[in-house]
């Protein structure tokens, strides 16, 4: 179906033919056009909002970022101030310990000579052992080797002279009567009046610290008192026979 | 310039394809102002999109597709133009005859044809697009361009031979 000979020239004439639009036509195009072009910075104006919004999201990111950090900052200086704390109680606990064993030490050898005096020596320890179940056991044993200090000072005073008066002289049975009665009367006055000042503040803080100890520690400090209660059993065993 | 929003650009671009695109306008419509109002909304699609013209074709082709395409939208969207579903039509059966006739005397006899016939002779004989491409552009089928087109040219060719007889005088 193509194209006759009217419809071509139709089509020639229309294609040629012109039509002057009024002199206002352009003049609306171009308000038109002007108000195309105002509504074109509102599409720049959503961009700038989403860009602006996702500088504030960045911005509040960056803040919780680094108040995070400062947090595992004060983490790191609470563990570190721990083992200072661990590395100041340390020191005085191997204080302890070694005043300990030097008793203990004491005490055995005293033990063979004199069965009096580790008598007496065991009857400090059972005072070791008195409870006092309402502070905790660290206090406890703090509070313990305080008194033990002032107690087995004197009573390895008493001890040493007995030693001496074992070489000057025979021991009788009535001298080993004195002697106990000049012993008791020394480890009641060591007892009841303890010469160490007990810091309640150094305590609480080392308590503080103290519930807060590793696995590890906690295994080393009952070893520690599972070896001394050994010790004890060895040195008591040692004088039965 | 005119991509940039130059307006004495776009104001020559406007005056040197004005007149011609407003002819075609008038194609599918009798009133010159509904013609002109669907000259300026095309002009306004044109300088919008005028970034978007690839160089490939005649930029007054360009702008005259722009033009066509927002007549039959219009037209469309105003549900004025309706396409019997006829499939009747008859391969070369016009005798090829011509009818010397004025531009205004052509436009006058298109605009007595119904809104669907006017359209599709407008499509097909003025602006040459082919029958598959009027129908993908309206919707409708081929078979039904062809048929409208039938009609079109039948009754243009009656109205053409009574125009002729009336000037002659033999009617």
């Amino acid at each position: 179906m193509g194209q006759n000979k009217m419809e071509k020239e139709f089509r020639i004439k229309l294609n040629q033919r012109e039509i002057a639009p009024t002199p206002n036509a352009w003049d609306r195009l171009d308000a038109m056009l002007t108000i195309a072009e105002e509504k074109k910075p509102k599409r720049d104006f959503g961009w700038l909002y989403i860009a602006a919004s996702v500088v504030g999201f960045l911005f509040v990111g960056a803040i919780y970022l680094s108040q995070t950090e400062e947090i595992v900052d004060l983490k790191r200086n609470e563990v570190v101030l721990q083992n200072q704390k661990h590395s100041e109680i340390t020191p005085t606990a191997t204080k302890e310990k070694s005043a300990l064993t030097q008793d203990s030490q004491s005490i055995a050898s005293v033990s063979n000579g004199n069965i009096q005096t580790t008598q007496s020596s065991s009857k400090i320890k059972i005072n070791q052992n008195s409870p006092i179940h309402v502070i905790t056991q660290t206090k406890k044993e703090e509070f313990l080797a305080a008194t033990q200090t002032s107690g087995r000072q004197k009573a390895a005073e008493s001890i040493s002279n007995t030693i001496i008066n074992q070489k000057t002289e025979q021991l009788t049975t009535a001298k080993v009567d004195e002697l106990l009665a000049n012993a008791e009367p020394v480890q009641n006055s060591g007892t009841a009046k303890p010469s160490v000042k007990v810091d309640s503040k150094s305590l609480l803080s080392q308590v503080d610290g103290e519930l807060n100890l590793s696995f590890r520690e906690k295994m080393l400090r009952k070893i520690n008192k599972n070896y001394q209660e050994v010790a004890e059993a060895v040195s008591t065993r040692n004088i039965e026979q | 310039m005119a991509i940039q929003n130059n307006r004495h650009a776009q104001q020559m671009i406007y005056a040197k394809y004005a007149p011609k695109m407003l002819g075609v306008c008038r194609q599918y419509t009798k009133d010159l102002q509904l013609a002109e109002d669907l000259m300026i909304t095309a002009f306004m699609k044109v300088f919008t999109h005028l970034k978007n013209f690839e160089h490939k074709g005649s930029f007054e082709g360009w702008v005259r597709r722009i033009i066509v395409n927002e007549c039959i939208s219009a037209f469309r969207a105003q549900k004025k133009v309706s396409f019997l579903e006829d499939e009747y039509y008859k391969e070369d059966g016009f005798n090829n005859i011509e009818s010397n006739l004025s531009v205004d005397d052509i436009q006058f006899l298109i605009d007595n044809l119904p809104e669907g016939y006017k359209m599709i002779f407008n499509l097909f004989a003025v602006e040459g697009y082919k029958h598959q491409e009027i129908a993908t552009m309206l919707g409708i089928t081929e078979s039904t361009s062809k048929s409208q087109l039938h009609h079109a040219r039948k009754m243009l060719q009656e109205q053409v031979l009574k125009l002729k007889n009336y000037t002659n005088g033999t009617e």
